[in-house]
């Protein structure tokens, strides 16, 4: 039974997302302390459909930082798949049909980020920099600087974020499919494992035959791909594609997963951190408007919680390693 | 949490097994009770938390502690306001606003909400996003407010998507004032339950801003328009009445989209005005165009060679005025935007006056009176 019960402790412990998870459960009672309407139920419905839009890209970027390289082109890839909806739309394309060109077409922003990226060497920071402004620029030129309306029919609408009872939204079933799916890819296919050793040591797995290449290009493409879905998301709950939409989405991204344990180095990081980690910054971003604070201190708290986790989670990871050795 | 507690309980009887076997005492040993020590806070923080949370729910709402815990928080953390007065005493409202925190004008009705908080005794809160025009986190912020539950909600229609919030809102028996922004037809508003509109008609400032400056400038000229929130309303009303009135005035015009970045508002206007020396009239929907007279004072440009009119009395502006190379600007007096709406809200919360509609003004400042308001200005009021 001891046994059993070391066993679990060092499970407990060397799961990333523990940390996380307790830092939640301290804010949330914070919050709630402060000003029980946090969990309302009329809020916990606006957190839970505020959050996936925004969460869908960070599962994307979850996967490509474990693969060891950063997107930082997400957020403007989020406005362009909207806007090039849009564009489509204008020019008498069918609906659907234009919501998976765009989608498409922002799988193949992924592409092109991931083949100059690994064809020529240069840090994804800078292809993905590029990125950022390329897209961000194109959206604009595209769109004339100007908001359009996502004229979507009304099926369309409901299937990416119409509501279906309290508490659920269709934009939720998304955020958790896709989290799932890539749960299982994770921790239960080998192209998993390939991410993970492509991000952790390159070379062994180079040596293990796994084409690190092909690896990296398909998590860029699931990352752009993520951040186009999310954008579609956002401008079907809002009726409106904005070229400004998804400004600094990346940092957010980048921060949720580092909140959940994803490595900055690549090799390890946890899908259910990554949702914990999202839902964190807009579990403190609503809490504060909550308790009546200015919106100021988001900023101010959202740092403070990205250091503590991570400090939190490598002390976490050694004693782990100590209590196993 | 059970399952939190149960490791906890089997921890502690990992680590007494330890301690009867005295000869495996050793460095490991230490570092393995100091883990289990350090495990057990996290954990028990963790618990506590819980209980925490779970206390709060039975103890409902009045529990005084965590009252204390708010007020002491709002006194020396947050900008909230509690004021002396006892006017509207315990009321609590809310003002939700697309004037991201780099928006210098914002502060000014912020600075208006503030006082008239304090005058009256009610709390206020402005919540702002973090990207100048996020439309998401605007609403997102309408709606957590909804579920607050304050007795007022103070916000500018700067997108028509948060007509359906104010309904929102009103349905939930909140009452809602907008300022600074009304929906492009008032109608919309009034049916979306919006109960007055505190600001200025846009439509109409962006003709008198032009109208006004045209003494400065001879038609059959070229006009360059900066527009800092491109397709946001406030921008683009302005916009329609400048362009309105260019037209009759015979005048070419380019709309050149720059936003809030003074950097970027400099670069994008300079490669401009080289590229298009026979501009003769600058204008901006926002309080940019100060940066043109910069930028032309720069290319060795006099003063007056060029019109520029401007809105929005900000530091900015003010300097421009100052070294004759800004014309005119238009002050709409955002202080009265922040400032107005909690006495009509207070009153309307406690002798059930009804909300009205005030124009906060198309004054004129140029030269002639621009060292006047500079000193209120400075203070925020102006």
């Amino acid at each position: 039974m001891t046994l059993n019960a070391r066993k679990l402790t060092i499970a407990l412990l060397q799961r990333k997302e523990i940390s996380i998870t307790i830092i939640s459960l301290i804010t949330i009672s914070f919050f709630y302390s402060l000003q029980p309407k946090f969990l309302s139920p009329a809020n916990v419905d606006v957190l839970l459909k505020i959050t996936p839009e925004l969460g869908i890209p960070a599962l994307g970027v979850t996967l490509l930082m474990i693969a060891g390289e950063f997107d930082l082109s997400v957020g403007s890839v989020f406005a362009f798949t909207s806007l090039f909806t849009t564009l489509l739309l204008e020019m008498g394309v069918n609906p659907w049909l234009s919501v998976l060109l765009a989608l498409g077409a922002c799988s193949l922003i992924g592409l092109s980020h991931g083949l100059i990226t690994v064809k020529t060497g240069i840090p994804s920071f800078i292809t993905t920099l590029g990125g950022l402004l390329v897209w961000r620029g194109v959206a604009l030129v595209i769109t004339g600087g100007l908001p359009k309306f996502f004229a979507m029919p009304t099926e369309f609408t409901n299937i990416m974020a119409g509501k279906i009872t309290t508490f659920l939204h269709a934009q939720m079933l998304w955020f958790f499919g896709i989290a799932i799916i890539f749960l299982l890819i994770l921790e239960r296919h080998k192209f998993g494992n390939w991410i993970y050793s492509t991000g952790g040591k390159k070379d062994a797995a180079r040596a293990m035959g796994i084409n690190t290449d092909k690896v990296k290009i398909i998590c860029f493409i699931l990352s752009s791909f993520t951040a186009g879905l999310g954008g579609i998301i956002q401008s079907a709950r809002l009726n409106q594609a904005l070229p400004n939409q998804g400004e600094g989405l990346e940092f957010d991204a980048i921060a949720a997963a580092v909140i959940g344990g994803t490595s900055l180095f690549g090799g390890a990081g946890t899908i259910i951190g990554t949702i914990i980690g999202e839902y964190l910054s807009r579990i403190i971003e609503n809490g504060l408007i909550i308790i009546r604070a200015p919106s100021y201190y988001f900023r101010l708290y959202i740092g403070i919680v990205v250091i503590i986790a991570v400090i939190i989670n490598l002390y976490i990871q050694r004693r782990a390693i100590r209590i196993r050795g | 949490m059970l399952l939190l507690l149960r490791s906890v309980r089997r921890d502690k009887s990992v680590r007494s097994k330890k301690e009867n076997h005295p000869d495996t005492l050793s460095n490991k040993l230490t570092r393995r009770e100091a883990l289990s020590t350090g495990a057990k806070i996290g954990i028990a923080a963790g618990v506590a938390a819980v209980v925490a949370g779970v206390g709060g729910y039975f103890g409902g709402l009045a529990s005084v502690p965590a009252k204390e815990v708010v007020k002491t928080i709002k006194e020396t953390v947050t900008q909230t306001v509690g004021g002396a007065g006892i006017f509207g005493k315990g009321y609590r409202f809310s003002y939700v606003t697309h004037g991201g925190e780099e928006n210098v004008f914002w502060n000014s009705v912020m600075l208006g909400m503030k006082e008239a908080a304090q005058l009256v005794g009610a709390d206020a809160v402005m919540l702002r996003p973090k990207k100048e025009g996020d439309l998401a986190q605007e609403s997102a912020n309408f709606e957590s407010t909804i579920a607050e539950r304050p007795d007022g909600i103070v916000v500018p229609i700067a997108y028509l998507e948060l007509l359906p919030l104010v309904k929102k809102a009103t349905d939930a028996g909140i009452p809602v004032i907008v300022h600074n922004i009304d929906a492009p037809n008032a109608e919309d508003r009034i049916k979306a339950g919006g109960l007055s509109f505190i600001g200025q008609d846009l439509d109409f400032a962006g003709y008198f801003l032009a109208k006004t400056l045209s003494k400065y400038f001879k038609p059959g000229g070229h006009a360059l328009i900066l527009i800092e929130g491109p397709g946001q309303v406030w921008a683009e009303e302005r916009a329609k009445g400048i362009i309105q009135f260019l037209k009759e005035y015979n005048t070419t015009y380019e709309r050149l989209d720059v936003g809030f970045d003074l950097a970027l508002v400099e670069s994008r206007t300079s490669a401009y005005l080289q590229a298009n020396p026979q501009t003769t009239a600058v204008f901006s929907v926002g309080y940019t165009a100060p940066i043109a007279g910069k930028v032309l004072q720069s290319m060795g440009r006099k003063p007056g060679e060029v019109a520029i009119g401007t809105f929005d009395l900000v530091p900015l502006v003010i300097d421009g005025i100052k070294s004759g190379y800004t014309t005119i600007a238009i002050d709409q007096q955002p202080y009265l935007q922040g400032f107005l709406p909690i006495i009509q809200l207070t009153l309307m919360k406690k002798y059930g006056l009804s909300a009205w509609d005030v124009n906060t003004g198309n004054a004129i400042v140029d030269q002639s009176n621009v060292s006047k308001v500079e000193e209120l200005s400075k203070k925020g009021y102006r």
